[in-house]
């Protein structure tokens, strides 16, 4: 199943591939760390995401090679490319994130004294977005049916499927936060936790390599700028 | 409206009204009611009425989370509820929400049965206990262990009500609770809200399904204009004639009374027939060898229990979803998936992910560029929409979105409509509506198959059922003369 790190494990390395992605510019880094973050991926046991990740991040890479650096028509300009891959790369930190028990996340936050105003966001955007995957599958279905979605006119298409999505999307945030306060999510007091909060060897192993590899990073990235 | 000692009552409100930000006027006015500890009340009313704000205001959302504007006296177990911080009252009001997919933190089982305790401090050891003893109490040892995002929603309402249960508050509010729920599953809620009554649990639902709450209600409280209006016992509730009933505009109580239409008139032109179809996802087989006819101005109750291939079927008869063997046939030709949605228009149940537009008006246009303002306005006076014209779809209660995808799936007028659960939430006059407007539709030579659980709805509504009765089996009965039958199919599991 792979090996298993803390909460606090996971949120440094999110911390810190967030850091690399917005100060790295030479290429052959930024590829090099898709290939680390497909490795911190496999070892947690996400073969599949790894994979799908790799797989739509080389597409990019590809996409901005064929390019030349010159963006691939006014759909798809360079600067879209660069971001895209950059995002993609932070979600990838994020992944063993998403799904997490919700009383781990919480204790953690209350544990490391994290002030509620960036706990209490954290903690609904971790279930938030599985929620609204499924809501993507019926704006699909229902464009098609409605033959609303073409390829002749793409941004109508994109305005389609985003107007209902967000609208969907704040209800459910709506719902999900009003549930969680009639859960005690906000209570000021000690929140405990059904699954032990262990930090072990593995989390300091993961968080030392961590951040000898993000210096590394730091210092290559210096280097290639001289 | 009772009379009885402060320290029996669990719930009082005294000339209550209450206003969302940015509300022309409030929500529920001049609310006076005592709830007495272990009573089990019922709400009701038709939409907007204020049931769903009154639950809110006792589970302390209302002021707290909505931050509108309460004004008058409540009090939960003889303490004002503004004594309370906003994360106390969950202690002592559990509340489970109409839709179970949008309040689960959790991905697991025991994570979201835990996640209440964990939020109050419940220690470690305690913890355990507390989430075995929950699920124990809804019977669901099948669910540890679990993902809870694949499982019905009969199952997520059940740990919805476990993951209350252990934190253990005295009185328990449910907004809508079935509206989501097969028949089978409201029988199961049904015992589980026993269980509540009889441990001594206050409870409160706001409901518009009345029929499985007649052994277990004290009270029915009918609420209209935000103002509680009647109330009834179970018996009085039972005793109101159909015309009382329908002209107060609840759902029925009884589900003997109801009465199937006389037999309608179907023409003998054949409009599909679907021949030995089947589909697997990967390799688990869904349905298989498949086949059933149906005719211009037939109306058809598809039924059967969750995971069956209902709505898999409708996905593959609108060309959404590929079959793996067998054929459709529309009017007596061959059609292949590309072609499929020009003759069958899926309406989905979830109607907020099929609106595109930024108006109501807008919507329509969506589908057909050309049509002059006059068409617009005929067509939404129609559906009871044309003062809502310029409204975002968004806005729109539930009873007036079903109403807005069935006028655009007027005007892409495909010869077969397939609804899913186009009664679900909704109340007695916005059910009764939607079932007359599909039988003027059926008059004009449409197909209708509607996917439901509904049996006041089918019954009501349409002429034949098919019942998924098992993975290669469907049953096809007319439901005239045969209630019985429509009634053991849909509680069967």
């Amino acid at each position: 199943m792979g090996v298993k790190f803390d909460f606090r494990t996971k949120l440094l390395v999110i911390a810190l591939t967030m850091s690399l992605v917005a100060v790295l510019t030479s290429d052959i880094l930024i590829y090099t760390l898709l290939v680390c973050l497909c490795i911190y991926l496999l070892i947690q046991g996400f073969y599949r995401q790894a994979i799908k990740y790799f797989a739509v991040c080389c597409v990019f890479i590809l996409l901005r090679l064929f390019s030349g650096g010159n963006g691939i028509t006014f759909l798809m300009p360079e600067m879209f490319l660069f971001m895209v891959l950059r995002i993609l790369m932070m979600v990838m930190a994020a992944q063993p994130v998403f799904g997490m028990p919700p009383g781990e996340v919480v204790a953690v936050f209350k544990k490391i004294h994290a002030p509620s105003g960036i706990a209490l966001p954290i903690t609904f955007t971790l279930r938030f977005f599985p929620t609204i995957r499924s809501e993507f599958a019926d704006v699909f279905s229902s464009l098609r049916l409605r033959k609303l979605l073409s390829w002749k006119h793409p941004l109508d298409a994109m305005e389609y499927i985003v107007t209902p999505v967000i609208f969907r999307s704040s209800r459910i945030a709506e719902e999900l936060a009003a549930s969680a306060e009639s859960r005690g999510i906000s209570n000021p007091g000690e929140h405990t936790c059904r699954r032990k909060l262990l930090f072990r060897k593995q989390d300091w192993l993961m968080c030392v390599i961590a951040v000898a590899i993000t210096v590394m990073y730091f210092v290559l990235e210096g280097m290639v700028k001289v | 409206m009772t009379n009885c000692s402060k320290e029996h009552t669990a719930i009082s409100f005294e000339k209550v009204s209450f206003q969302y930000p940015g509300a022309e006027s409030p929500s529920v006015k001049d609310i006076n009611l005592e709830v007495q500890t272990g009573e089990f009340i019922v709400l009701t009313g038709g939409s907007g009425c204020g049931k769903t704000t009154l639950t809110r205001i006792i589970n302390g959302l209302a002021n707290n989370f909505y931050e509108g504007t309460l004004t008058g006296n409540v009090s939960l177990l003889g303490v004002p509820i503004s004594d309370y911080p906003v994360y106390e009252i969950g202690k002592l009001v559990g509340s489970i929400f109409q839709d179970p997919r949008s309040q689960f933190f959790a991905s697991i089982t025991e994570d979201e049965i835990a996640f209440g305790c964990e939020n109050y401090g419940v220690p470690f050891e305690e913890l355990e206990m507390r989430v075995t003893k929950a699920v124990k109490d809804i019977n669901g040892e099948m669910l540890l262990g679990k993902e809870i995002y694949p499982m019905s929603s009969g199952e997520k309402q059940k740990i919805a009500i476990a993951s209350v249960n252990a934190v253990n508050p005295q009185i328990y509010v449910f907004d809508e609770p079935s509206a989501n729920l097969d028949m089978f599953s409201v029988e199961a809620l049904k015992e589980l809200m026993r269980k509540l009554k009889q441990a001594g649990h206050t409870i409160v639902v706001a409901e518009h399904r009345l029929y499985y709450l007649t052994d277990l209600a004290d009270r029915f409280l009918y609420m209209e204009n935000g103002r509680l209006q009647k109330e009834w016992s179970a018996m009085e509730l039972l005793q109101l004639s159909e015309l009382e009933r329908k002209s107060i505009g609840i759902r029925t109580a009884d589900l003997q009374k109801i009465e199937t239409i006389p037999p309608v008139q179907v023409k003998k032109t054949e409009t599909i027939s679907v021949e030995n179809l089947s589909f697997a996802y990967r390799k688990n087989p869904v349905f298989e060898d498949l086949s059933f006819k149906a005719y211009a101005g037939d109306l058809i109750a598809i039924i059967g229990h969750n995971g069956v291939g209902k709505s898999t079927l409708s996905n593959i008869m609108c060309g959404i979803k590929k079959e793996n063997a067998g054929n459709i046939l529309y009017c007596g030709k061959k059609v292949s998936r590309k072609r499929r949605k020009d003759f069958a228009y899926f309406v989905m149940q979830n109607t907020e992910s099929q609106f595109f537009g930024d108006s109501v008006a807008e919507e329509l246009r969506l589908n057909r560029k050309k049509a002059t303002d006059t068409q617009i306005k005929e067509l939404l006076t129609l559906y009871g929409l044309s003062e809502w014209s310029d409204f975002h779809p968004a806005t729109l209660s539930g009873g007036q979105k079903q109403r807005l995808t069935l006028a655009v799936s007027d005007w892409i007028d495909t010869p077969i409509l397939i609804l899913d659960e186009p009664t679900s939430g909704l109340d007695f006059q916005n059910m009764q509506r939607i079932s007359d407007h599909l039988k003027s539709l059926t008059e004009k030579g449409k197909t209708i198959l509607v996917i439901t659980h509904d049996y006041e709805f089918a019954a009501m509504t349409c002429n034949r059922a098919l019942y998924f009765s098992d993975r290669n089996h469907i049953d096809d009965f007319p439901i005239q003369g045969n209630l019985e039958k429509l009634y053991s199919c849909l509680m069967a599991h």
